[in-house]
Formats: structure tokens, sequence, C-alpha cells
């Protein structure tokens, strides 16, 4: 409850409706504007990458050329014109930095007003208490800091960013990169596999458990700009760790591409536990601007008895279109799909999970809470497949909406495919608008109807929300007040 | 030769050990009680005994009526005269009391040679049965607890005990969730079915409901094993001391 | 009509070559009405698995083989009914053989005044103005690519008008029967329906397969509900193992109508029934109940859109199936609740059973939501029968087989008790249980 006390008076005290909008006049090394074969090659040497790399860069390329943008999805946009943008920027700070103390001091200024510490002993913004959090941090194109580097390789276990990844792990990039999401598999993760620019790389070795969270954020600042990260985690045999995700973009006019491709890979008794709030600038009230976020996440739990839990709290961008999904390959295996879906004003979203059976005993459990508000249009889509082989595979869905006014909508597209009698597969769904009745009770208890639409969706999205590790269920708690500012009265 | 003859039984759940050596002997008219704290392991006892999937015998034998019980299937057990009264009573929408009491009474009676009853028959068998123990028709034509209250379903349980005329009947904890005067209903119905031949195992948490089915016997079960055996006064010395020494004892 | 790239879609050639012979060819709506199901067919073309409403039910076996056109209906007898109860109730009776109406075989002595059941082409003939406000008018053909080629072939089935007010006093029972020769047969029914304020009936659709052999049914049925109409529609599917059958069903509902329909399908190689209700007034109601049995290699598909497009309206769906063998289940179902249908009130329920490792449920329930003061919710399962209940069965001695089958009618019971007519239940009853003793395991037990 305590929690739910802070959400509120933050929802009080917070002016702007996005605060994160500002942007930072910081020069930028840009590649030319558009893409073609040269714009590959040139991302690939300026991340100095080996021969390798840079051939299945172009193989992704050369395949997307051949491929047609999607339409099946709900939120049509325009099309976008992939020759109208730049594929890198990065700072204009020379060579990376060897120690935060080199870090371009207006850099750090930016992660300190996103609440995000960079320096060591520092903790994340406003959370007293907190444990420790190893941060990546990703600006535009490049990664400019990875904090506890030191600490973390005396127990072998590798974070860092990708670009470094390929070339000082290229046995374990070359291992895994495009063995979840291969470079041919959708539109927008072929375009991702041939320009990404930066992004995490984290291995933990056999038996290890990361001893604090690791944790990448991202911050698009360059105007027209795409940003395409990379992220790869392996979790060896009977290791775990707890990954956080966290972005924000500036307040702009025009529309900025998000495409990011995140792969995910847990070995026996491994697990991997990847939460994500993800609050890109949404547009203006009547949707103009805001972030397409674009995004293939996928997880193959290989090792039997491993698992992978995906959180999301998805309330910025002004379209998100991803699935974040576990192919539940091991015997045992578990997939865990926990959702916050708020979308207002002109907020689009088309999101939800897949989780594929083949291994034997293997459970998925999907539990989606999505709020539409506004004009905003939101669908949850998401398929659970059964293979012939799943003996005693379980999966349980339940997936609930709420509306706020009479102008937005919100969808439920489940697809449930069951090829084995001895699998149970559940799935449950609700559509309905927030309790008159509840709300009664919170106004006649004093408080204002933007505060007790915060507390009753809160509420609603507790299940979710305290999945979370401590660190993000704070911050988590606080958006969902203010993404539904200005929904009510 | 006794009715049953439990000898040295192991049995697992999940991997898990529950029954870790268990000796009981039953004879025909003999009303045994079992009692024991909560986890000792009573209610998988009376799913090794009544064959449920997913219990595993990993030693020891069961002699019922002098033949291997654990060889046979869960329905063949009962056609031969194990009835378990089931602690939580499985609700089947869409099956009415009636039908399904009908069919397990003619299966039985097959069994023994004996005819089916036919529709009408039935109907009048089971009114004489239900009467005593307050099951109305009405109940009967609802679908298998379905919606019934607890006193209800134990109601039920006993009825299905009357109507099978088992050789062994066991009553898992059916004294939970009932008042007083429920609990009295199931007792005289028990009580009614108390015979020269039959044997009854009577798994209790509580002592109270010994009070209304006396027993010959009372067990300890401890940690998956019979820690101590006596006679009726034994429920009384549990009512007072506990388990607590039991749970040591045994560790 | 070619398409883009000048291919002709399958079956449309047939359709143009016939078109300009038929009744009512020359009346201009008619004429008009035919082209435009040729139009919408010869965009679309045979559905194909990237279709999102058929991705689990192909159609390959009408590509890979040409169905031809039933050129009249043979002279065969009434053939004996595969439901007994229902064959025996008092009904009015239209026979239909291979898409063409039999008076002969029809039976509708004393209909009330202010009811007409007629053949839809010896009306087009006679009174095509009566026809004209209703026919064709409530089927999306952009959305029904297989109703736009039945369109396109428009000619014959049953036509039925039901005055104000009145309560047709029996059920019409259509009888459809599709007699396949040595060739692939294909016929085209179109059935049209027309209630008019506060009248109320029962239709019983019976389709079955004469011997023969392989044929492709495609069936259009269009209902129209004036305010405070209700209709009782009871469906049953029995075609042949050799019978593509592909039924769709359009219905627009005024207000404080109330529509109940309950399909049966446990026919045909690949049976389909899709319905489209449109709730087009304040206070309708709709319920859509189905059952299906499947074995072999049967693939059997329901598919509903339910559209709320007024306030204050109710749907209501329960889809059980049984699938055995290598049979495979489908369940798609849509409920689309426009800006303006506030007060809705939406519920849908799909459970299948499993009874073979090699059988296969594939399920879609789908709610798209536009108005906020609704309540709406689905649910779907699948799997096998439950451990718990299976155990108490056995624990009280009824053997394994005739425990799994009590345990499957109780599943289908759900369904089943939600017929309001109690012929129709106890006939259903008797044919789940017939097709239970054929496919799990010895008959035995019960009555
Ligand atoms: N299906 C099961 N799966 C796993 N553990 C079980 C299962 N059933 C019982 N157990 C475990 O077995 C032990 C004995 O349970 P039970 O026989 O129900 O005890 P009692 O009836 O004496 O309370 C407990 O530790 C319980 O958790
Ligand atoms: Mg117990």
């Amino acid at each position: 409850m305590a929690a739910d006390a802070e959400a509120l008076e933050q929802v009080r005290t917070i002016g702007e409706q996005y605060k994160y909008g500002f942007v930072t006049d910081i020069e930028a090394d840009f590649a030319p504007k558009g893409l073609n074969e040269d714009i590959v090659r040139f991302i690939s040497k300026k991340k100095e990458e080996p021969e390798w790399m840079l051939e299945w860069r172009l193989k992704a390329y050369r395949h997307w050329l051949t491929m047609e943008e999607p339409k099946w999805q709900k939120p049509q946009y325009p099309e976008i014109d992939f020759q109208d943008s730049y594929y890198y920027a990065a700072p204009k700070t020379g060579d990376k930095p060897k120690s935060l103390d080199e870090v371009d001091p207006q850099l750090l200024e930016v992660y300190e007003k996103l609440g995000i510490p960079l320096r060591e002993q520092e903790v994340l913004a406003g959370v007293e208490g907190a444990p420790a959090v190893a941060v990546d941090a990703v600006f535009d194109s490049v990664s400019v800091a990875t904090t506890y580097k030191a600490k973390l390789e005396e127990q072998g276990i590798i974070f860092c960013s990708i670009s470094e990844a390929v070339r000082e792990h290229p046995e374990l990039v070359k291992q895994y990169l495009g063995s979840v999401v291969p470079y041919s598999d959708n539109y927008y993760a072929t375009l991702n596999s041939a320009v990404f620019t930066d992004g995490s790389f984290v291995y933990i070795p056999k038996g290890k458990r990361c001893p604090m969270e690791l944790s990448t954020y991202f911050r698009i600042n360059a105007e027209n700009t795409g940003q395409f990260e990379r992220t790869l985690i392996i979790a060896d045999e009977g290791s775990y760790v707890s990954y956080l995700e966290g972005c924000t973009a500036p307040q702009r006019d025009e529309n900025q591409l998000h495409a990011a491709v995140v792969e995910l890979v847990t070995l026996d008794d491994a697990e991997i536990k990847y939460s994500t709030v993800q609050n890109w600038y949404p547009g203006d009230e009547d949707g103009k601007g805001g972030i397409y976020n674009f995004v293939t996440k996928r997880a193959a739990c290989r090792g039997k008895n491993s698992k992978v839990s995906w959180t999301q709290v998805e309330t910025g961008s002004a379209i998100t279109w991803k699935y974040p999904s576990c192919i539940l390959q091991g015997d045992n295996s578990v997939g865990e799909f926990y959702s916050v879906a708020i979308t207002n004003n002109a907020q689009l979203a088309d999101t939800g999970t897949k989780m594929i059976h083949i291994g034997k005993n293997t459970r998925s459990r999907i539990i989606s809470k999505g709020i539409s508000a506004g004009k905003a249009d939101q669908t949850y889509r998401g398929l659970v497949r059964i293979q012939r082989g799943a003996n005693g595979a379980r999966n349980y869905t339940q997936c609930d909406s709420l509306l706020i006014g009479d102008k937005c909508g919100a969808h439920t597209i489940p697809y449930i495919e069951s090829q084995n009698p001895s699998a149970q597969v559940e799935h449950e769904a609700t559509t309905s608008r927030i309790g008159e009745d509840q709300l009664f009770y919170c106004r006649q208890r004093g408080m204002d109807e933007e505060e007790a639409v915060a507390l009753i969706v809160n509420g609603f999205c507790k299940e979710v929300l305290q999945t979370l590790p401590m660190e993000f269920a704070v911050e988590a708690q606080k958006l969902v007040g203010i993404s539904l500012e200005g929904s009510v009265g | 030769m006794a009715l049953l003859e439990i000898k040295n039984l192991h049995a697992t759940v999940d991997d898990k050990p529950i029954l870790n050596g268990l000796d009981l002997t039953i004879g025909g008219g003999e009303v045994h009680a079992i009692m024991g704290p909560n986890g000792s392991g009573k209610s998988t006892l009376s799913y090794v005994l009544s064959g449920r999937d997913g219990y595993e015998v990993t030693g020891g034998e069961v002699l019922f009526d002098g033949k291997n019980l654990l060889e046979m299937e869960a329905d063949e057990r009962a056609r031969e005269g194990v009835f378990l009264a089931f602690q939580y009573p499985v609700e089947i929408p869409g099956v009415t009391s009636i039908t399904f009491l009908r069919t397990a009474v003619n299966a039985v009676r097959q069994h023994h040679g004996e005819s089916p009853f036919d529709a009408m028959d039935f109907v009048k068998y089971i009114r004489e049965k239900a009467a005593g123990l307050n099951v109305s028709d009405d109940m009967l034509k609802r679908a298998v607890n379905t919606g019934f209250s607890g006193g209800e379903k134990k109601r039920m349980e006993i009825l299905q005990m009357a109507a099978l005329d088992p050789k062994l009947a066991i009553l898992d904890e059916t004294d939970s969730g009932l008042d007083i005067d429920a609990l009295k209903v199931v007792a005289e119905g028990v009580n009614a079915m108390r015979s020269d031949e039959r044997g009854l195992l009577v798994i209790t948490h509580y002592q109270r409901l010994l009070d209304y089915i006396v027993p010959d016997h009372v067990h300890v079960l401890a940690k998956g094993r019979i820690v101590k055996s006596g006679g009726k006064e034994l429920a009384h010395e549990l009512e007072e001391s506990g388990y607590a020494e039991f749970l040591e004892d045994a560790a | 009509m070619p398409d883009g790239s000048g291919h002709m879609q399958p079956y449309l050639d047939q359709a143009l070559e016939g078109a300009s012979n038929l009744v009512g060819s020359g009346v201009d709506w008619i004429d008009a009405l035919r082209r435009a199901g040729a139009d919408a067919y010869g965009t679309h073309g045979l559905p194909k698995r990237r279709d999102e409403y058929w991705r689990y039910t192909n159609l390959n076996a009408l590509a890979d083989e040409e169905f031809r056109l039933a050129n009249g209906a043979p002279a065969i007898g009434l053939p004996s009914l595969p439901h007994k109860l229902v064959a025996e109730l008092a009904t009015y009776r239209v026979v239909v053989v291979n898409g063409r109406l039999r008076p002969d075989l029809c039976a509708l002595d004393g209909l009330p005044d202010d009811v007409l059941v007629s053949g839809l082409e010896d009306l087009m003939a006679a009174a095509p103005a009566r026809l004209e406000p209703y026919l064709g008018k409530i089927i999306r053909l952009d959305e029904m690519p297989m109703a736009a080629l039945n369109t396109a072939f428009l000619r014959d089935g049953m036509a039925m008008f039901v005055g104000d007010r009145v309560v047709l006093d029996k059920p019409v029972h259509l009888i459809s029967i599709t007699a396949p020769g040595d060739r692939p047969l294909m016929v085209q029914p179109r059935h049209l329906v027309v209630l008019g304020k506060n009248a109320s009936a029962t239709l019983i659709e019976t389709h079955i397969t004469a011997e023969g052999g392989s044929s492709f049914n495609n069936i259009v049925a269009e209902l129209h509900m004036d305010d405070g109409a209700k209709l009782n529609h009871f469906v049953f599917q029995e075609e042949a193992e050799t019978s593509v059958h592909l039924s769709g069903t359009a219905v627009a509902m005024g207000a404080d109508t109330t529509y109940d329909s309950f399909v049966l399908q446990s026919g045909g190689a690949i049976g389909r029934s899709e319905i489209h209700a449109y709730l087009n007034g304040t206070g309708g109601d709709c319920r859509l109940d189905g059952v299906y049995l499947a074995s072999d290699k049967q693939v059997v598909d329901n598919t509903t859109f339910v559209e709320h497009a007024a306030p204050g309206c109710r749907s209501r769906q329960v889809y059980k199936g049984v699938l055995d063998g290598q049979s495979r289940g489908v369940f798609q179902g849509k409920v689309h609740v426009l800006r303006d249908a506030q007060q809705t009130d939406g519920h849908q329920l799909s459970r299948a059973l499993l009874l073979s490792p090699r059988a296969e449920i594939d399920a879609r329930p789908e709610l798209e939501i536009y108005a906020d003061d609704v309540k709406c919710s689905h649910g779907a399962t699948a799997g096998e029968l439950d451990d718990d209940s299976l155990f108490y069965l056995l624990s009280r001695g009824i053997p394994r087989e005739d425990a799994r089958r009590m345990l499957i009618e109780a599943f289908l019971s759900e369904a089943i008790a939600e017929i309001p007519l109690e012929q129709v239940a106890e006939d259903f009853t008797t044919h789940v249980r017939q097709w239970l003793a054929n496919n799990v395991g010895s008959a035995r037990g019960q009555d």
C-alpha cells in the first residue's frame, strides 16, 4: 500500500505530461542519411567489426530488400521512408571513455536528469536502500558507459555492449547471435540485423547467480534517427540473472523508429528474468510525433528445467508492436509473460506473446492487463501452441482489458493451438470499464477522479507490477498514474 | 485371514516419499481409526489403497481378502469392495447423482454376477438408503456434488457407501467441515453399516468423530508410518497431548 | 472476372457460363447481385491460409479437384434421416436436393395465413419484387468469399416469409440432400428467411449426403428478423465423409429480437459453419451454441461473428467439441462491439476435449471492443478428461471406458442443456451416445 500512496503523490506533484521529453544539445557524429550497403559497411567499420559480422549484416540487408512491410497488425501507420533517416548517430566524444571521469559531463547530466545512476556508488533515483544495479547506458547508437564491469568480471560474468562483445567474445556472439531470432525472421528484425548499432551483451557462466540486477538504459536523442539495438543474453547451465531495460526519448514532432531485437537463451536449469519499463515519447495528445516501437523479443528455453520470465510495463511510444515470446524446448521449461500496457490519447499498441510448447511438461503463464484511454486503441494478440510431443504441457492465460472513456478501443485476439491431449490449456479474458462504484467509493473518501483512477488501475495491474524488481516497481506505479493523466473528466 | 493386510508399505508422490514402511491389519467387523497431524500421509494412504494415479508404491504389499490389491485398477478395487469416502468429494457437472449412483451400483452388482437394477427398481432401492441420511430426491437429481454444501457432500459420500455395500470402507476426514448435527447424521449412517464382515478405517485429525463412531483400535500416523497403536482411549490421550511428541520422535 | 493478374478464379467460369440463362436474368437487381458476388469472389478467390479467418481450414481440396455444378435434382426419394426423434416431429417439410427444391417431397399443408414457404427460384420467377428488399441484403460479400461465390451462382433454395405477429405452430424442417453421381459434384443452395414484427418460428436444417462420390456443398442462408421476432434455429450437419460442407449464415436482428441457434456438426471431410449475427436494434438477444464430434481425418470448423451495433444487446456462445482420431476442430469467434453499442453483454466459451494423441484443436476467440460500458468475456480450454473426476468414478467401481463416456457426455451436456426443444435435445443426447459408442471403446452400461 505504501507504494500506492507514493504513486498518488507522484501523480499529484508531476506537472508536465512527459518529463523525459527534453533534448540534449550534444554534438553528434552521423552517418549520411539513408540506407544502402555502404551504410551497413560504415556501421560495421565504425564498430571495428570482424569480417564475419559484416557478412552477416550484408546477408540480412540483402534479404531485407526482398521483404514486404507487414500489414496484418491492427495499428496502421503511414509508410516509413527508410531513406529519410539516420542509421548511425553517436555523441562526438572520441573514443569510448575508459572510466566515468572521461565521459562527457553533458552526457552524465542527461542520465542524472533521467535518474539513471552511472556512478557505481549511486543507486537508481529515488529508491533509498535499493541494491546496486549495473547499468549499460546506450545513447542513440552507442553504449556510453557500462558500470560494475570489473566487479562482475571477477565472477566470470560478461556484461558489456554488444559492439564490444563482437570484438572481445566473438565465439559466444557467433554461436548465439541470430540463433533465436534468425536474420530472416521478420521485416524489422531483418532490418535490425543489417544496421544494429548497439545494445547489451550478457553471459552468465555455469552455476552463477548474478549478484546484482543488470540494466540497460536506452535513450534516443538525435533527430531523424532510428535506434536499432540488439541485446543478447545467455544464461549457461544453472545460472540466474535479472535484467532490466528502460527507455526514453525527447519530445519531437516527427515519428522515430525504434526496431530492436532481443534474444535470450537459457540452458539446463538456468533462469532469466527480463523486465522492461518502456516509456518512449508517446507523441502529443493529437498523435503528433512519438516513437514507433517495433521490437522482436524472443527467448529460447533450450535446457531442461530452464525458465524465462518477461515482464513489461508499456506506457510510452506512439505505436507499440511487439510479442516477447518463449520457445519452450527443454523438458519442464517454463515461460512467463506479465504485461501492463497503457495507451492514452492517440497511442496504439498491438502486443502480447507467443508460447511455443515443444518439450514435455513445459509450462507457460500469461497475465496481460491492458488499459485504454483517450482515443487510444490497444490489441492483445497472443499465441499458445502445444506441439505434438509436449506431453503434460500446461498453459494458463488471463487477459483483462479496461476501458476509460468512450472513444478508445480494446481488442483481444488469442490463438490457441493444441496438438496434445495430455496438455491443458486454459484461457480467460474480460473487457470492462472502470467500476463506477469503485470510483465513487474512492471519491467519497476524498480522492479526486485522477487519483482514484490511478489507484484503481494500479490495483488492476498489481499482479503484474509485483513481478517487477523492487527498483522498477515503484517507478512503474508512478508511470501508471502519469500515463493516464487527462484521461478522465 | 484378515480382511486387509498392509505390510511395510512405501509410497511416493512426485518422487517425494510420503509413506515410509506402514504396517496395518484390519479384520472383518473391526473399526480402526488413524489419527495424525496434517501432512502425515493419511490421505495418501487412502489414495494408495484405492489406486489413484500418481501415488506410486515403491515397496511393501497390500492384501485384500488374500488378493494382491496393488495389482488391481482403481475401478476393480471398488468392485471388489474397497470404498473411499473422499476428504474432498469431486464435483462432476453434467452427471446427475442418480445416474452416477446407478451406474456404479450396477457395475458392482454385475461384477458379483447379479442382475443390474432397472431405472424404476433403482429409484426404490436408493430412496430407502437415502431416507436415513436426509438426502432428498432433489439432491439426487442434481449433478454429482455440484453446488452441494459441505454437509450435503459428506452425506452423499455415505449414501454411496450404503448403496455400494463395500467390504472395507475408508473414511477420510469425513468430519471436517461438519457442524455437530450434520456430524451425528453422518455418524449414524456409518454406524448403521457396522457389521461382522465389514472393516472400517476412519481417518481423522480430531477425536470428536470417534465419540460417535467408536473404534476398536486407534493408530497414530506420523511421517508416513504408524508410530503408536492402542485402544479407543488413545484418541482421548491425543486430544490432551497433541501430536508434537510424535513429530519429534519420528524424526 | 479474372483477378489482377488475369487469372480466372476456380469455379467462376462455371458461374459466369450459366448466368444469362437463369431465372431472374434480365431483372436489374438480380443481375447486379449475381455480378457483385462474382466480382467479390473474383477479387478474393478461394480462401487461403493467409486469410485471417481461414488459417485453420484448408480448402486445397477444392482447388485440386474440379467439382461440377449439379445439373438439376435427381429423382431420389426421401432417405431415412439420421435423427429419428427429429424426423418424427410434426413439422412443415421442405426438401432441397442438389440445391433445387423438390416440391414432390415437401409437406406444407396447413401453413397458417400470412406464411409463405416456397422455392427461391419459383418466387424469383413469380414475384421478384417480394425478394428484392431482402435477398443479398445482409451478406457482406467482401468478408465472406465463399458466400460471394454462392451469390454468383444464385438460383434456388428455400424462401420463407412469416408475417407480422404470426407464431408458427410447427417447426419448418429443411432437409438438404446432396446426391453426388460419379463425378465430383458441386451444389450452391441459397435460402432466405424473413420474419415479420413479433413473428416467431422454429427452423430445423438437416444436411445429409446420398450415396455416391465426392461433393462440395456451399450453402448460404440469410435470415431477416424484424423487431420483436423470435427464431429457434437447429442445424444438423451429417454429411458424408467424402463431402466438403461450407455453410454461411447471416442474420440481421431488429430491436428486441431473439435468435437462438444450435449447430451439431459430426459429418463431412470438412465441415464449416460460419454464422454472422448483426445486432442492429436495442434489446437483441443472440445465442449461438454448438457441439462438434469428429474422428478420423475430419476437419470441423465453427466460425462466428457477432456484431453489436446497437446498445443494450446480449450475446452468448458456447461451443463444445470432442475430437478423436486425427481430426481437427476449429473454433473462431469474434465479438465486435461498435462505438455506440453501450451496455453490451457478450460472452463466449469454447471448450474442446482431445481423445487421441493425433487430434488437434485450434481456437481463436476474439473480442474487438470500441464501447466502454460493456461486459465482455471469453474463455477457451483444451485438454483431456479431468483426472480427479475420472478417479472418482473409478473409485465407485465404474469401468474406465464407461467412466470416460459418462464424463464426455457430461462435458457436452452444458451445451445440450441450452436446447429449448425437448425432442431435439433428446435426439442430441442419443446421437452423442451413439457416436461415443462407436468411437470411445465398446458400448456398455447406460440404459
Ligand atoms: N499430489 C501431491 N503432490 C505433491 N505432494 C503431495 C501431493 N499430495 C500430497 N502431497 C504431500 O504429501 C504429504 C502428505 O499429504 P496427505 O496425505 O494429504 O496428508 P494428510 O492427509 O495426513 O494431511 C504432504 O506433505 C503433502 O504436501
Ligand atoms: Mg488429508
